[in-house]
């Protein structure tokens, strides 16, 4: 018997990241124009973006149907394994939902735990990142499970965005409606608080985002990860990442692209970096 | 005359405003610097206004009450450093007559001390040479004749040493501020305070204030008394654009005979309200607010010729700033700011960046403590952070913040300029707690440099630059920095001291007058000088200044 992970799309490990940590993503679904795309799976994200800056209408999100999710346990069951699945957080997407109902449906006494990360994107791959590295000593889905809700707590992210327009239109603008305001021009800088949207700093610029973000990433204290996202300017995680250099030791870092299914909602020119802080 | 009771002290202080009321104008003209401005005079003649209106309903009542009413009328109403001051030291005679059914000469000496204790406190940094030295030198010379007295049970004499003193201190005042001495003017809110002994005095002594010349001098010469307003029609007639904003704004002249003024305010009053009505059988001039103007009118064309008609919509701006707030489903408990501000254009920028409630004002329009109350009791909020934005509005908002309320907290980050006001509403965050934000926006507001560019309205000469009238000026954080002919250069030259470079924010908000074309040319000329540099332009609506300009 062995512990496996399971995530989802919305944590925009890449098929590789995915294959390395040996993790199971199962795929959110992408609307566009009436046609449906499995995030990761049916669309490039250079693609996706250029569909979300000049195609007539915005994309929207679905969770993965129980289905999905009850194919993806069944094969790792049928293994004689157990099961930790880490999800974005469900005050932004059904997906844990899906989770749980395709859990009960393989009986009460399945050998799996669903996980609320409470975080999406580059916290949710740190989060999952650090359970798979640890899976092997776990003796059950259940003892992982207690970990990696531990590693929460630990875990944070801040987001700058070059706008809150996809936010606002996907209506997952949460606490952040406050800093919706277009006399003058910011880029907001947000997190996500008990998994809701939440604002927190409205700098004049990119370039004081940019420094905000390294700033407020540095003040939360001493860090055993980092990770950094973007959605469509990979030079700016690169210069990130630079700043950051000496907080933690290069294989400690992951850099990930917003995918489809975050990218409907933060937008074009959008970057974040998550800390898991050091015990 | 051994004593003052209630009604000697109640038509002194009536009297003293009758007197400021006549020197409103040689008041508001006492400014050290040459920029259109909030005016003392007139800042202060609100203030003691609504006090004298508190004692119009008051009869026969003690001098101790007298003086709460005073304390209390002028508390709200409070505008302007001179106001604030002004408000603060009826607070302190009050105190000093609490409880007195009649002020005896200790009770006045007592009176003018804890006035002056009062007054001190104030204000953040006490200066002399200004009102505070006048109200100090009053309490100082009054305690010294008591005891020379030995006790003195003269109150004539005692108001006449008081009203002496001050003139002595006023006439110090160049002496001891510099700023004064360079613009050959004395202090403008020292002038109200012996304007107001002084009237006082005249009453007291059976002598009529209504024509009275006090024989002042500023430093420039002795006021002429032509100058001298004649208390009655136009100059009891308050400037109505710093009243409330509510309904329509009607004003109106009504011309006839026999016209029966005491009945046409009766009967006005079940109509309307913020009412001033003055004139006599001949004359009426009406200054009313309500929601329909057409009623006033009605009105009032029945009795005779109306003339001079004026109707101004008070409520259209504050109706869209409130519905722009409303869609944002900002929230009505938790946290809340409420900004002054002098122009549609910025009013805009605050409810737009930070759902603040907008008071309108600023350095010619000095909002009173009671505005800045109504707009924090608007949002519903539990706490309420208050931006001044203009020095003359520092300690209004403080005096406001000090009012005491069970269910909410009033807050105030001292911005001096629109542009911190603009940096710390951008650090306001709805989410976080008052402490966080008091701590952002502090933070904020520092990182800011602002210029102000605006046109002298006299000769004169500051800080040893010369000044001409109509000259432009550009004011760095407050203080003179470069003299031009014309906005933009003033302007640009402000900026060429700031030490610009490409990683500065540079924020333009133009004024009502202002020619966009002009606004782009000089921010073509910015990027110029500093390439790659931000330029943000901002339509601001201020008047009398060109440029509002924030570096960051």
């Amino acid at each position: 018997m062995a512990v496996r992970i399971v995530t989802d799309s919305t944590s925009d490990l890449t098929p590789a990241q995915a294959q390395d940590l040996g993790v199971t993503v199962v795929p959110a679904n992408v609307i566009i124009d009436d046609v449906t795309y499995r995030d990761g799976v049916d669309m490039t994200s250079d693609e996706f973006y250029r569909r979300l800056i000049s195609g007539p209408s915005l994309p929207t999100t679905s969770q993965p149907s129980v289905g999905t999710f009850q194919t993806a346990y069944q094969e790792i069951l049928d293994q004689g394994d157990e099961i930790v699945s880490i999800h974005v957080s469900g005050k932004l997407s059904g997906t844990v939902n899906s989770a749980n109902q395709a859990k009960a449906s393989l009986g009460e006494n399945a050998p799996i735990e669903v996980i609320d990360s409470g975080g999406a994107s580059i916290a949710l791959a740190l989060i999952t990142a650090a359970a798979a590295e640890t899976v092997g000593q776990a003796s059950s889905c259940r003892e992982l499970a207690e970990q990696v809700r531990g590693n929460l707590t630990r875990t944070s992210a801040v987001f700058a965005l070059d706008t809150l327009e996809y936010l606002q239109k996907g209506g997952r603008i949460g606490k952040a409606q406050a800093f919706v305001g277009s006399l003058l021009s910011v880029k907001p800088i947000l997190t996500l608080v008990e998994g809701e949207v939440h604002p927190l700093e409205r700098p004049r610029n990119h370039q004081r985002a940019m420094r905000r973000l390294v700033e407020l990433t540095r003040e939360k204290g001493p860090a055993a990860r980092l990770g950094i996202a973007y959605s469509t300017d990979e030079a700016w995680a690169a210069e990130l990442r630079g700043s950051l250099s000496d907080v933690v030791p290069e294989d400690r870092v992951m850099t990930v692209r917003f995918g489809p299914a975050l990218g409907t909602y933060v937008g074009p020119r959008a970057v974040g970096v998550a800390v898991m802080l050091a015990r | 005359m051994q004593v003052l009771n209630g009604n000697d002290l109640a038509g002194a202080l009536t009297a003293g405003f009758h007197c400021l009321q006549r020197y409103r104008d040689p008041i508001n003209a006492l400014n050290v610097y040459p920029v259109p401005d909030g005016d003392t005079g007139t800042n202060m003649l609100l203030t003691m206004r609504a006090g004298i209106e508190k004692l119009a309903q008051a009869d026969g009542v003690t001098a101790g009450e007298v003086a709460f009413q005073m304390a209390d009328g002028t508390f709200w109403e409070a505008r302007g450093n001179s106001g604030v001051i002004l408000s603060q030291f009826f607070k302190g005679i009050a105190t000093g007559l609490e409880g007195k059914a009649v002020c005896a000469c200790s009770d006045l000496a007592q009176a003018f001390r804890s006035a002056t204790d009062a007054a001190y406190k104030s204000v953040g940094n006490p200066v002399e040479g200004t009102m505070l030295t006048v109200i100090r030198f009053v309490a100082e010379a009054l305690e010294s004749n008591l005891q020379q007295d030995g006790g003195g049970d003269d109150i004539l004499s005692m108001w006449g040493t008081a009203y002496q003193a001050s003139r002595d201190a006023l006439d110090a005042t160049p002496s001891m501020l510099a700023k004064l001495r360079e613009a050959g003017v004395v202090d403008a809110g020292g002038m109200g305070i012996v304007v107001i002994l002084g009237g006082a005095y005249l009453h007291l002594t059976g002598e009529n204030v209504e024509e009275a010349d006090l024989e002042l001098a500023t430093a420039a010469g002795q006021i002429d008394p032509s100058q001298l307003a004649s208390v009655s029609v136009e100059s009891d007639f308050l400037d109505s654009s710093v009243e409330s904003e509510w309904g329509y704004c009607t004003q109106f002249l009504i011309q006839g005979e026999n016209l029966d003024i005491e009945r046409v305010r009766m009967e006005l009053a079940e109509k309307a309200e913020s009412l001033v009505i003055v004139g006599d059988d001949r004359f009426i001039k009406v200054h009313v607010h309500l929601e329909d103007p057409g009623v006033a009118l009605t009105y009032a064309v029945g009795l005779g010729e109306l003339d001079q008609i004026k109707i101004d919509n008070m409520s259209l701006q504050n109706q869209d700033w409130a519905s722009g707030h409303q869609e944002r489903g900002a929230p009505k408990s938790g946290i809340a700011l409420v900004a002054v501000a002098p122009g549609d254009g910025l009013a805009q920028l605050f409810t737009d960046t930070s759902g603040a409630l907008v008071v309108s004002g600023g350095q010619t329009m000095n909002p009173s403590v009671a505005q800045l109350i109504a707009a924090a009791e608007r949002s519903g909020a539990e706490d309420v952070i208050l931006l001044p934005n203009n020095k003359n509005v520092a300690i209004t908002a403080t005096q406001a913040s000090e009012r005491e309320n069970e269910t909410q907290r009033l807050h105030v980050v001292l911005t001096s300029t629109v542009q911190q006001g603009i940096a710390a509403a951008l650090a306001f965050n709805s989410q976080a707690s008052a402490e966080q934000n008091l701590g952002a926006m502090n933070g904020a507001m520092s990182e800011v440099v602002s210029i102000e560019v605006t046109r002298s309205i006299r000769n004169t000469t500051l800080g040893g630059i010369a000044v001409a009238e109509g000259d432009y000026m550009g004011l760095v954080d407050g203080d003179l920095a470069v003299v031009e002919n014309s906005a933009e250069t003033a302007l640009l030259a402000s900026l060429a001291g700031c030490g610009l470079t490409d990683d500065h924010i540079v924020t333009i908000y133009w004024g009502t007058d202002t020619d966009l074309g002009k606004v782009e040319e000089v921010a073509g000329k910015i990027e110029e000088q500093a390439p790659g540099i931000q330029v943000d332009l901002v339509y601001g609506g201020q008047p009398h200044y060109p440029y509002f300009v924030s570096v960051e």
